[in-house]
């Protein structure tokens, strides 16, 4: 083996360390450790003056290893592992303790205890930096191509983004024509643009453009790969396409929930906003009264959500009735109104103006649609209410398609409780998926307006933008490694738990083994810890370290 | 690595997590969740207080919650006592047990199950069949409970070879069902007969 030199340096942090616990003492504790042959205290270790001191410190005492106890890895990780690449040592050589935000500041009121615990903490790195293996980052070249899922306006939106950049798209639409949602609707809120001419220029300009290649009537049919370089199978009807592309970009909306069973729906004097709409393209609407209800089979038990969209979308077709035949009387029942926004606001306010009535109904004790009329029991008024109506339009949330079942499972990608595809992130990363390389905009996502779509659409292409224009993607190699190959027995445990799709289970000349997709792997450890072969190692968090750590927690 | 924990010697073991939903990794939570959630089972079965392994799910924005959860579980444990206090073991006979404990979680069997058990209990296994908390813990329990006694009679047989007799007095298993596992163990191929003495046949371990 060989010569571990351990160097520990321990920051004052000014006084952020230093007022709070013996600096000094854990310096001399930590000289006494194993292969700890020099140790030294930094008034601040990340300043100019302190990596000075480490740099020269590992040429001096030629150490092999480097130890810094100060504050998170989060702020100076990077920093530290460059000081060491930098005075030639591996950056993965190297190991951070905190005894800031883990010590020195939470135990500000008993210094004792303090330093003690400094010095369990440094003896529990040290341990572990004696174990330390070095790695090399992993480059992986990008296939400078994307495929964007769904042909409705945010799939649009996405596939004219990326061309309009220069790079090849692939967009595969399952219907027989582009437009989506956007060709049943009427104008859209909440500046009454016509929505053909909207999706109709959108899809003049992909069709046109020559680095959009376009199936309509296609489905995903098998999807490989990782980040950079998925190989995609598409279903067109005729001949299957395969695809290779860097990136993927998921666009396949929603489906409206149709009111079966629900206030007498029939689909001729009780129909639905959609239904409405498409009434309202063709412009053949009479009515001397209409009353729409929100909230019909949402925020129920079994659809516990806020389909978000369809009390704007009540308001502004409320207007353009009322605005067309200014006679007709117009209600809309609501739970609660939903107009998010200046010019939501302003739209609802308009429509109260113009006379739309919006009655505010109790949902365990709804309205009752009849032959002629609603009744509705009024809350203010604290009395039931009959209205006279020959048109009811009822509102209905979006649902998740029903094939997104099917695709998240194509994809290796997670759906939320309700069906739709759920984001790494909420707010960190929200237009992403845990899986490099995919990416999620409008209603696959969450109902969504047009608006909304347009923008998560182009925030996806900018998200997918950063790997395409780089062309090669770098990942830490802090990962899971196959490091024994005649252990592994291709079972695959580790590939059905991987979150990542990390893992696929190859065929090689000594029969199925897990092949480790490095460039999608996060290192969350599921694998390393689910194989009962020991085939799998997660790099810089190996068993033998950790267990290192935890002997040297009792260890003194 | 838990387990290396208690075979160092440390009397407890405090493992935070994120909230369900809220995990970095996806689904590391849950699976960290289902195998503590085993291992405690695991040291109930040889009699340890399972208080001694508590899994507790905050954000990090929770600081008060933390050192509630910290303060609280000390406090716990210093009731507990010195890991071992609770069975009537000796110090070897305690680190008997939990090697077995650690040989039946690094186990081929139990990882499957763990490692299968969120999607028996949403999706439901290859025949559609979903599982209930109540039927999933019933089977753990069972499964965990032949685990240990295999990997307490392979850890014993490692010495040397013992009747099914000599077996069941050791570990304090009544000898039909030492038999049995002997019998799953020939079958096998991982425990063999090695000789017979006077009129009851020796096991040992195979090659």
């Amino acid at each position: 083996m060989e010569d571990v030199r351990i160097g520990v340096f321990v920051c004052d942090c000014g006084s952020n360390i230093a007022g709070f616990l013996d600096v000094p003492k854990v310096v001399e504790y930590a000289k006494t450790l194993p292969h700890v042959v020099f140790a030294k205290e930094n008034l601040y270790s990340c300043s100019e003056t302190g990596i000075t001191e480490i740099k020269d410190s590992i040429k001096e005492h030629a150490l092999t290893r480097v130890v810094v106890a100060s504050c998170t890895p989060r702020t100076h990780e990077p920093t530290f592992r460059l000081a060491c690449e930098e005075a030639g040592v591996n950056p993965f050589y190297f190991e951070m303790v905190n005894i800031r935000e883990q010590c020195s500041w939470v135990h500000m009121q008993s210094r004792e205890d303090a330093t003690n615990k400094a010095k369990d903490l440094v003896r529990i790195g040290v341990a572990k930096a004696a174990l330390l293996d070095a790695q090399e980052f992993i480059v992986v070249n990008v296939n400078r191509k994307a495929l964007v899922i769904g042909g409705g306006i945010a799939g649009l939106t996405a596939a004219i983004a990326l061309s309009r950049r220069g790079f090849e798209v692939v967009l595969v639409e399952k219907e027989k024509e582009l437009g989506g949602r956007l060709n049943d609707l009427n104008r859209l809120y909440p500046y009454g643009v016509k929505a053909s001419e909207l999706i109709g220029g959108k899809i003049k300009e992909a069709t046109s453009s020559p680095l959009i290649e376009i199936h309509t009537s296609s489905v995903i049919k098998n999807v490989r790969g990782y980040v950079g370089n998925y190989e995609v199978d598409i279903e067109t009807g005729e001949q299957d396409v395969h695809v290779s592309c860097g990136i993927i970009i998921v666009a396949t909306g929603a489906s409206v929930l149709e009111p079966k069973g629900l206030y007498n729906y029939n689909g001729r004097n009780i129909i639905t906003q959609v239904e409405l709409e498409r009434r309202l393209q063709k412009g053949k609407i009479k009515a001397d009264g209409i009353v729409m209800i929100q909230c019909v089979g949402a925020r129920t038990e079994e659809r516990n959500y806020c389909s978000r969209t369809c009390c704007m979308t009540a308001v502004k077709n409320a207007s353009l009735l009322k605005e067309k035949m200014p006679d007709t009387k117009v209600f809309v029942l609501y739970q609660d109104m939903q107009c998010y926004g200046v010019e939501g606001e302003a739209l609802f306010r308009k429509a109260k103006e113009m006379g739309v009535i919006f009655v505010n109904y109790d949902p365990d004790n709804p309205p009752v649609v009849g032959k002629k009329s609603v009744k509705v029991y009024h809350q203010l008024m604290g009395r039931e209410m009959e209205i006279e109506c020959d048109l009811v339009v009822l509102s209905t949330p979006m649902i998740p398609r029903e094939d997104t079942d099917a695709l998240s499972r194509l994809l290796r990608v997670p759906r939320d409780e309700n069906g739709f595809f759920l984001e790494a992130h909420v707010k960190l990363r929200p237009l992403d998926f845990a899986t490099d390389g995919i990416y999620l905009c409008g209603s696959a996502h969450w109902p969504a307006d047009t608006r909304e779509s347009i923008s998560q659409a182009l925030g996806a292409v900018s998200r997918a933008s950063i790997h395409l224009a780089r062309g090669s993607v770098k990942v830490d190699p802090i990962v899971s490694t196959l490091e024994d190959e005649d252990l592994c027995k291709g079972c695959g445990l580790c590939a059905a738990l991987c979150p990542y799709g990390a893992i696929e289970i190859i065929d090689t000349p000594k029969g199925k083994k897990a092949g480790m997709i490095s460039v999608a792997c996060k290192g969350c450890g599921v694998c390393g810890a689910t194989c009962y072969h020991r085939a799998i190692k997660m790099n810089h968090f190996t068993d033998e370290q950790v267990s290192a750590q935890i002997a040297a927690v009792v260890g003194k | 690595m838990i387990l290396d924990a208690f075979l160092c010697g440390i009397d407890g073991v405090l493992i935070l997590g994120c909230k369900d939903g809220e995990c970095h990794y996806v689904t590391g939570n849950m699976e960290a969740k289902n195998k503590i959630d085993m291992t405690s089972r695991l040291l109930r079965i040889i009699g340890i207080d399972q208080n001694r392994i508590y899994f507790g799910q905050l954000s990090s924005a929770e600081g008060n919650r933390f050192v509630e959860l910290a303060e609280n579980f000390t406090k716990r444990i210093k009731e507990i006592g010195p890991l071992g206090t609770e069975i009537k073991e000796d110090k070897e006979g305690l680190k008997f047990r939990l090697e077995a404990v650690k040989a039946a979680v690094e186990g081929e069997k139990l990882r499957w199950v763990i490692g299968k058990k969120t999607e028996f209990m949403g999706i439901g296994n290859k025949y559609g069949e979903i599982f209930t908390r109540h039927e999933m813990d019933r089977l753990l329990d069972g499964l965990i409970m032949d685990e240990v006694a295999v990997r307490e009679m392979q850890l014993l047989l490692q010495e040397r070879p013992l009747s099914v007799k000599q077996i069941s007095e050791r570990l304090k298993i009544p000898s039909n069902r030492v038999l049995r596992y002997i019998a799953g163990l020939r079958r096998k191929g991982v425990v063999g007969l090695e000789r017979v003495d006077g009129t009851s046949p020796l096991y040992g371990l195979q090659e």
